[in-house]
């Protein structure tokens, strides 16, 4: 049958990588010769738009008496979760949440899982959160001892390669979950380091030893210190980077220069994404969109601040319904990422979603009515050498300005008069808005948040 | 509609063996004077560091229900999983911080939000990052149960009126002393840890374990006896 994912398990027993003995064996019997992990990866449209609904009807049926916030937001609209009949009849009729609504919730009860928790607090084994660079985190909960309900599921891996007794290099971050409870599921064995830019020598010398498969992950920062790292100690990146069958990179876009770095190095990267906080997305072998996975989570492309979906191709904002996880599932949750989307065949043989990243709604500024995004600011900055690590942030103290400010990273010890004006050139040369320029050493502006990502946009 | 069938495949080598006692689980990182050094952990070793790490919780009043907030660092996951499969054989539920100046927010949102019981990890970095973002450690932290804190971050809360249990990371494993006391135990089934004539404090394997250290100098300085290490201060 097609494996969906969240099969409930009667095998509640952790084994020593935090993973249900039953989810374990089941992922243990899929380890074969074939490219695909999972057969739901390579379900017809009709197949999944069948298993989407039966599985809709369950989470409505789970959550209707479970989360209170749901009970808010839907008895508030008049509707019933329990009267939807259909996956149609849901994107017609279901209300939305954001992240407001669960701050909100969360700020009027004091739950701190604003409302989404669907089983007793005693059920939990974790509690992480999101890294709180846009306010107070927001928190997940799970469940281990049941089939995946985390951020990402062994079948990413295993498309790009990674077979059961590989390494997997993690330079990770501790935030939502553990990322070695994944690779473990997968069968391979983690190479666990901090994702710190300073860190980075630790890596290389674990590579040479272990030759790892996989590399999560890759960032900004990370290749910055990389790259710093061969102009200071000669290291060969091409060999360093021999073994990787896929390099994941994440947490933002990758700008022109950055690629060209990669290319020289000849490095396989493949970026990955957050699905509205229920799940991640994934580009495949085919480099053509990242997957989003159907029998996890009903995705859908909206008009902004409507519930009109845009047509295939189009653009909109990314709205998600958490179908796998029952612990704490957001329903038609409005991400406020904008992407666009397709639900055509992929090369790759699977006909799940695949998405574009635009960015982020709520980094946007409007300069004299000029619409200013951080990937518009991003192959500015690369192009000055002294800031080509493009660490910047967009000062945002609300979304309508009438100058635009810009924080930008430097290396080394450069006339700084002469760099600022440089990238004021490069940004107004591309957006037709000359900033201000603020200039700091990368060094300082990579500790202003977590390792992955610096934030792009700051209050001040 | 069709449904796509799945045939049993093949079992592999490794699917046959991948949760074997002896199975490597995945490679850490200890601190020793030499920087940090990569070591494997087997599925047993697991499993034995964290029966030794659910005595050291169940010690700290860890139970049924229980929240502890675990901070550390992606490259400490090697010495702190133990702890986070012995919370949960308790019936705790685990947090994670990191222990990094940026991620005291996290710590402070955790404490403010739920009835923590205990904060194990708190690092020099969590005290100046605290201090950096405005936030009053003594507060934060002053009302839990109990804080585990390292080395110097202890010294720190200790001249901010705490009362920490003492934490360090010796190689490859956490000791805990309680306040007041001097010096803190280790799984003797499991390390032989000896100070040499300069008080280094070296660190061997039990002959069960998957990494093979004979003598790792930890880069730490003390004295050993009956089971237990009483550390120096760092200079």
């Amino acid at each position: 049958m097609l494996d969906d994912a969240s099969d409930p398990s009667d095998a509640t027993a952790l084994n020593s990588s935090g993973n249900s003995v039953a989810y374990q064996r089941d992922n243990v019997a899929k380890w074969s010769d074939r490219p695909f992990l999972d057969a739901v990866e390579t379900a017809s449209r009709a197949e999944i738009d069948a298993l989407q609904e039966k599985k809709l009807l369950e989470q409505l049926a789970w959550v209707a008496s479970r989360s209170a916030v749901v009970r808010d937001v839907w008895s508030a609209a008049g509707v019933d979760p329990l009267s939807i009949t259909s996956l149609a009849d849901f994107k017609a009729r279901a209300p939305f949440m954001d992240k407001d609504t669960l701050r909100a919730f969360r700020d009027s009860t004091g739950d701190p899982f604003g409302g989404v928790l669907c089983v007793d607090r005693a059920e939990v084994h974790n509690i992480g959160s999101s890294s709180g660079t846009t306010g107070d985190p927001t928190i997940f909960a799970e469940r281990w001892n049941r089939p995946y309900e985390g951020p990402f599921t062994p079948r990413e891996y295993w498309h790009l390669g990674l077979r059961p007794g590989d390494y997997v290099l993690e330079l990770s971050t501790v935030l939502r979950g553990v990322a070695h409870r994944i690779t473990r599921a997968a069968g391979a064995i983690p190479l666990m380091l901090n994702h710190d830019p300073n860190e980075v020598e630790q890596a290389v010398e674990w590579i040479l030893k272990y030759r790892p498969t996989i590399f999560f992950m890759l960032s900004s920062p990370v290749i910055y210190g990389l790259e710093r790292l061969e102009r200071e100690k000669g290291v060969d990146m091409v060999d360093l980077f021999s073994s990787f069958k896929a390099c994941i990179y994440g947490g933002e876009p990758i700008g022109p220069r950055m690629q060209r770095t990669l290319d020289r190095w000849g490095v396989k990267v493949f970026e990955f994404s957050s699905l509205g906080d229920s799940g991640t997305i994934w580009e495949c072998q085919a480099k053509d969109g990242f997957h989003a996975w159907e029998d996890i989570a009903i995705v859908e492309v909206l008009e902004p601040g409507s519930d009109r979906p845009v047509a295939d191709g189009e653009g909109g904002e990314l709205v998600v319904t958490a179908l796998h996880n029952r612990t704490d599932p957001l329903i038609r949750y409005r991400s406020g990422d904008f992407v666009r989307y397709t639900n055509a065949p992929c090369a790759c043989g699977r006909e799940h979603v695949r998405l574009w990243l635009a960015g982020r709604l709520g980094d946007e500024v409007v300069v004299d009515g000029v619409s200013v995004l951080p990937r518009d600011i991003w192959t500015a900055v690369e192009e000055v050498p002294e800031t080509a690590a493009a660490l910047f942030q967009i000062i945002r103290p609300q979304r309508e300005l009438t100058e635009l400010k810009l924080r930008v990273g430097y290396d080394g010890e450069p006339d700084l008069d002469d760099v600022a004006r440089r990238v004021a050139d490069q940004v107004e040369a591309r957006i037709k808005v000359r900033p201000t320029v603020e200039l700091i050493p990368n060094s300082e502006l990579i500790k202003l948040g977590p390792p992955h990502k610096i934030p792009r946009v700051a209050k001040a | 509609m069709s449904i796509a069938t799945l045939e049993s495949p093949p079992l592999t080598p490794a699917a046959l063996t991948f949760d074997d006692p002896d199975a490597i689980w995945a490679v850490g990182g200890a601190p020793t004077a030499g920087g940090l050094a990569h070591y494997p952990l087997s599925n047993r070793d697991v499993r034995a560091d964290a029966a030794w790490a659910r005595r050291q919780l169940a010690a700290l009043g860890v139970g049924s229900g229980s929240l502890i907030d675990l901070v550390h660092n992606y490259s400490e996951s090697g010495q702190f999983w133990p702890y986070y499969l012995a919370a949960i054989e308790l019936g705790a539920q685990v947090m994670n911080g990191m222990a990094t100046p940026w991620d005291v927010g996290r710590i402070e949102m955790y404490v403010r939000r739920f009835p923590l019981q205990a904060v194990l990890g708190v690092s020099p970095q969590t005290v100046e990052g605290m201090a950096a973002f405005g936030l009053d450690a003594a507060r934060v932290l002053g009302g839990l149960p109990v804080v585990g804190a390292r080395d110097a971050a202890a010294a720190a809360l200790e001249s901010l009126g705490l009362h920490p249990h003492r934490m360090t990371i010796l190689g490859p494993m956490i000791l805990f002393s309680a306040p007041g006391q001097a010096d803190a135990a280790y799984d003797v089934a499991e390390w032989r840890v000896e100070a040499d004539a300069e008080g280094r404090i070296l660190v061997s394997s039990g002959p069960e374990r998957a990494a093979r250290f004979d003598r790792l100098d930890t880069g730490l300085r003390g004295s050993v006896a009956g089971g237990r290490v009483r550390l120096e201060p760092a200079a």
